[in-house]
């Protein structure tokens, strides 16, 4: 007894001792995008905000990164040029108060790789060009241009090539970039979007003569809002518009966009674009609020980062205006809300994650490997960990362990390869058994109901059985001569168990391929399925066809009786019983590439259960086809008019419920 | 002795009877002689082009042979290595020959039998133009695919249809369609829709003049208020071995197309295997590899099928005489 009551001391005091946990967690959240299940799921922080020197700016609208990692930002209320070094240290300030180098509301600059600063002098509408000490060289004014003349020059953003040739987004011009070479010449424009072409607007054209076409509102391209420039050239173009399509262009030297007009997620309002050495993109997207990583195709990785509007807080954005990243990988936001600069550093894990990502992508699968491993160690929730072992164990011919890890990650084609792998080893295997095995199931198939059938007609059954066997063998035969089986199933009256051994049946298929369909035809957790909810939608819909169909049909003039209905739709669903077994056990035993079968079974399962449905309604009934017809056209409306009626009740009733126990609770607080 | 006289007994009687039967049908041979003379065409050309190729195919599947050499006997060996080795028979060939004849086969009988009888209801005059115009297709067969389908698939951006894509603004660079994996069979599926109207679509319209007209006044009387109960209750029962046939020929048709895909592409083996049927597993075997073995190993497999697929056709309209 003293011992325990040590022993519990102890323990007490030990849990005063220890100190409580502390989070320190980030003020915004981190999430991955699994492209095999189409959506975002949290992740723990890929990069955290890191401590600069929180120098104050007016309005800091664009920034950009030399090749030595000395931060340039462009300050528009300041009309300056801002020179950091990389710990956020001022180095260098640009832009004197009067003379040539005097800057106005500059937008837009740019950093050769030898350190030359091009600046996008928006107010004094001219790019001014300073040497890395930040003296100035020269500047370019509008081009001599006949194209150009009735434009005004008001340069926002540019890159420069490696040719020396300038690409400037003007404001709000919707040609795309201007091109101008190193001699300040017109070289044209660039990489101008595309306009929406739509199905309207091409019945327009047809339709419409020339004077009315002109007064209709030109469909324009949507104005470039952010340029840049990456290591091998290509230059990317950023539009806020459109819902991710055509968001941000790769663009070669001839114009043509890489990603080909792709639709990006999370690509509603993109900002800034930039690109890391390894090819990564990261943006800032002011329709999610948060800053995006993609891959070199375009396909997205993660998102971090929150923005608000009255923001005091450390790392979190007001109004992000540029996007920057330096040679180890650290994000750099400028913020003329707050009228800071952020930086973002990787964190452990982020970098590697991005390392594994990074020779994935490449299809580096082996030198992958090891980083995936420590992924894998500290997150075993993230499913490109998944993804990309199992990609490595299928290049590896590690079949089982890429089918279970490809499996986790839901990547369905993956896990089809591995399978059929697995498949063709067996088979190689056993194929002499399996054809033996085949060929007895073949004979049995042939021989073993003809035995039954014989042993019946030497003892047959007793009177009582035959009634509800003659019911249950109606069930094959409808299938196939539904007009003269509904005709019986309408003279006889059905004992009502048989009806509900034939809908607990259905049921109990219903469920088998919620739980036992192969993983490629239906990909899910199996713990996540609600069970309940996938019965519903197979038993509501059936229960108010019933309804329907009968109250429809009853003012129709149609003769079927309430159990007649019931019957019939009971018997209609034959099809789905005999069918889905099949398709189970075939589902088990696909891949994707042999997917048509199973297709075809189900789609001619379904259409031979609407040919069952139209034709009970009209044996029934007793209707011709085209009333029979108009007859389901109403009932399928009437099914909708129920569900929206139930919709309404219970949210109407749920409401009331509210009030009330609120009210009760009101009661209760202040009684 | 007499349980040894006994068996020879039996032999003596069973070779007497046998010798007896056999007699009888050499009498019958030769009282009939004369109608073996015209049935001797047909049963020659049939001997010498089905029978005996099929033959020699199912013996030639059982061997090792490169055309030159001389044979090798090596058992089932082809078949094993058919569906336990050959990687392409069995992720390309069956699964494209599967999704083509699925649609091919059902989709062209259904269209067959749905514009015959359209041109079925139109006025005798015009009749046969209308058929000519839907039956020439199968006719040109290769010369009309290259020349139509070519030009509409064209990989340019003048090429009909991406041509009328760009126009719509549906599409921002044209589609290289007929080298594109993931187009081609769709572009394959397409293109024999339309040449499947052949001989199976002449039978069925040969079927609906024989239909005898008084049944459709007789079923009038009787309560026929549509067309389309016509069609079911009269049109297709009365012409069931015409709507047999077509779906034979049907079948035997889209099995044994293959030649489409070389056509368009204009290449023996389609980009990555993505319009591969089984007759081009065949035709690769055989005439590129000369591996003769094992691609008539692969036709016996075909034949098969077909078989399988004919015996299927019988089961859904073959009257229960001819079963």
């Amino acid at each position: 007894m003293k011992k325990f009551l040590l022993f519990l001391l102890l323990a007490a005091t030990s849990m005063l001792v220890v100190p409580e946990a502390i989070y320190a967690e980030l003020p915004y959240r981190t999430s991955y995008y699994d492209s095999n299940q189409a959506a975002w799921l949290r992740i723990q922080p890929i990069y955290t905000p890191a401590e600069t020197k929180r120098i104050r700016f007016v309005e800091p609208i664009d920034l950009q990164i030399g090749s030595d990692d000395k931060v340039y930002v462009a300050d528009k209320g300041a009309n300056k040029i801002i020179v950091l070094d990389n710990d956020g240290e001022l180095l260098l300030t640009i832009g004197e108060e009067e003379g040539d180098s005097m800057l106005s509301a500059p937008e837009g600059l740019f950093i050769t790789p030898e350190g030359v600063i091009y600046v996008a002098d928006s107010g004094n509408q001219r790019i001014a060009v300073f040497g890395p000490d930040g003296k100035f060289i020269r500047e370019y004014k509008k081009p001599a241009s006949s194209v150009l003349e009735q434009s005004h020059f008001v340069p926002v953003k540019l890159v420069v090539d490696r040719r020396g040739v300038m690409y400037i987004s003007l404001n709000s011009s919707y040609q795309g970039l201007l091109r101008v070479n190193g001699a300040g010449e017109f070289m044209g424009y660039f990489g101008a979007n595309k306009a929406q072409q739509t199905v309207l607007n091409w019945l327009k054209k047809l339709i419409l003569n020339k004077e009315q076409l002109s007064k209709e509102l030109a469909s324009l391209p949507r104005p470039i809002t952010n340029v840049a420039i990456d290591h091998d050239g290509f230059i990317f173009t950023a539009t806020a518009a459109g819902f991710g399509q055509g968001a941000i262009r790769k663009l070669n030297a001839g114009g043509v966009d890489a990603f080909k007009n792709k639709t990006l997620v999370n690509g509603h309002g993109i900002v800034d674009v930039t690109s890391d050495a390894n090819g990564f993109l990261y943006n800032i997207d002011m329709g999610s609020g948060r800053i995006n990583i993609y891959d070199k195709n375009g396909e997205a990785l993660f998102a971090f980062g929150f923005m608000d509007n009255a923001t005091q807080q450390y790392g979190v954005l007001g109004f992000p205006t540029s996007i920057g990243v330096d040679s180890k990988f650290g994000v750099w936001v400028s913020d003329s809300r707050t009228g800071t600069i952020h930086k973002f550093v990787r964190t452990e894990f982020g970098s590697d994650v991005m390392n594994a990502l990074g020779l994935y992508l490449d299809g580096k699968y082996e030198q992958s490997k090891p980083y995936w491993d420590r992924v894998y160690a500290r997150n075993d929730m993230y499913n490109g960990t998944f993804q990309g072992l199992g990609k490595v164990y299928l290049h590896e011919n590690n079949h089982e362990d890429a089918l279970s890890f490809l499996k986790t990650a839901f990547d369905t084609k993956g896990y089809s390869k591995a399978y059929w792998q697995i498949r063709l080893d067996f088979l190689q295997q056993y194929f002499l058994w399996m054809v033996a095995a085949i060929a007895v199931l073949l004979l049995l198939v042939r021989y073993v109901p003809r035995a039954i059938r014989k042993q019946i007609k030497r003892r047959p059954l007793p009177e009582s059985w035959q009634r509800p066997l003659g019911d249950l063998r109606n069930l094959w035969y409808i299938m196939f001569h539904p007009y003269e089986g509904f005709y019986k199933l309408k003279e006889a009256k059905v004992a009502p168990w048989i009806i509900i051994l034939i809908l607990i049946c259905a049921v109990a298929v219903k469920i088998a391929t919620i739980y036992y369909t192969g993983f490629l035809f239906h990909p899910v957790e199996l713990s996540q399925i609600n069970l309940i909810g996938s019965l519903g939608l197979f038993v509501v819909p059936w229960i108010t066809w019933i309804i329907a169909n009968y109250l429809v049909c009853s003012i129709k003039d149609g003769e079927g009786k309430f159990r007649e209905v019931i019957q019939g739709s009971t018997y209609a669903l034959a099809p789905y019983l005999f069918f889905s077994i099949p398709t189970l056990i075939l589902s088990n035993m696909v891949t994707l590439d042999e997917r048509i079968i199973v297709d075809t079974l189900n789609a001619v399962m379904f259409l031979w259960m609407g040919v069952m449905l139209i034709v009970m309604t009209q044996v029934i009934h007793n209707f011709d086809f085209m009333e029979t017809l108009k007859n389901i056209a109403i009932t399928v409306f009437t099914i909708g008019t129920i569900w929206l009626f139930a919709f309404l009740v219970f949210g109407l009733s749920y409401n009331l419920y509210d009030f009330f126990y609120q009210l009760y609770k009101e009661v209760t607080f202040y009684g | 002795m007499n349980t040894q006289l006994s068996p020879n007994i039996a032999k003596v009687k069973a070779k007497s009877q046998l010798r007896l039967k056999w007699n009888q049908f050499w009498r019958e041979i030769r009282r009939d002689s004369f109608l073996y003379l015209f049935l001797a065409p047909f049963l020659i050309c049939f001997l010498l082009f089905i029978v005996i190729p099929v033959i020699m195919a199912a013996t030639l599947g059982f061997t090792s042979y490169d055309g030159f050499g001389s044979l090798h006997f090596i058992g089932i060996d082809n078949y094993i290595s058919l569906f336990t080795q050959d990687i392409i028979f069995l992720t390309k060939a069956i699964p494209n020959t599967f999704l083509f004849a699925l649609i091919v086969g059902p989709g062209g009988y259904i269209l067959s039998f749905l514009f015959a009888w359209l041109i079925h209801q139109l006025p005798l005059r015009i009749r046969d133009y209308y058929t000519l115009a839907f039956y020439a297709p199968s006719m040109a067969g290769g010369v009309a695919l290259s020349v139509v389908w070519i030009a509409t698939f064209s990989g340019d951006r003048v090429g009909y249809f991406n041509n009328f894509l760009l126009e719509m603004g549906w599409i921002n660079s044209p589609v290289i369609w007929l080298q594109d994996p993931k187009h081609l069979l769709n572009i394959m599926i397409i293109v024999s829709l339309w040449v499947s109207f052949s001989v199976g679509f002449l039978a069925m319209l040969a079927g609906l003049q024989t239909v005898n007209r008084e049944l459709y006044e007789a079923g009038r009387i009787d309560g026929i208020s549509s067309r389309l109960q016509e069609v079911f209750y009269i049109t297709v029962p009365s012409m069931k071995p015409q709507m047999l046939f077509s779906a034979v020929m049907s079948i035997v048709g889209t099995l044994k197309a293959g030649g489409i895909s070389t056509q368009l592409t204009g290449m023996p083996i389609t980009p990555s295997y993505s319009g591969h049927l089984i007759i081009n597993h065949i035709d690769d075997y055989a005439f590129i590899r000369f591996e003769l073995g094992y691609a008539s190993a692969v036709s016996v497999m075909l034949l098969l099928i077909s078989y399988f697929a004919m015996r299927f056709a019988y089961r859904l309209f073959g009257s229960k005489e001819e079963l």
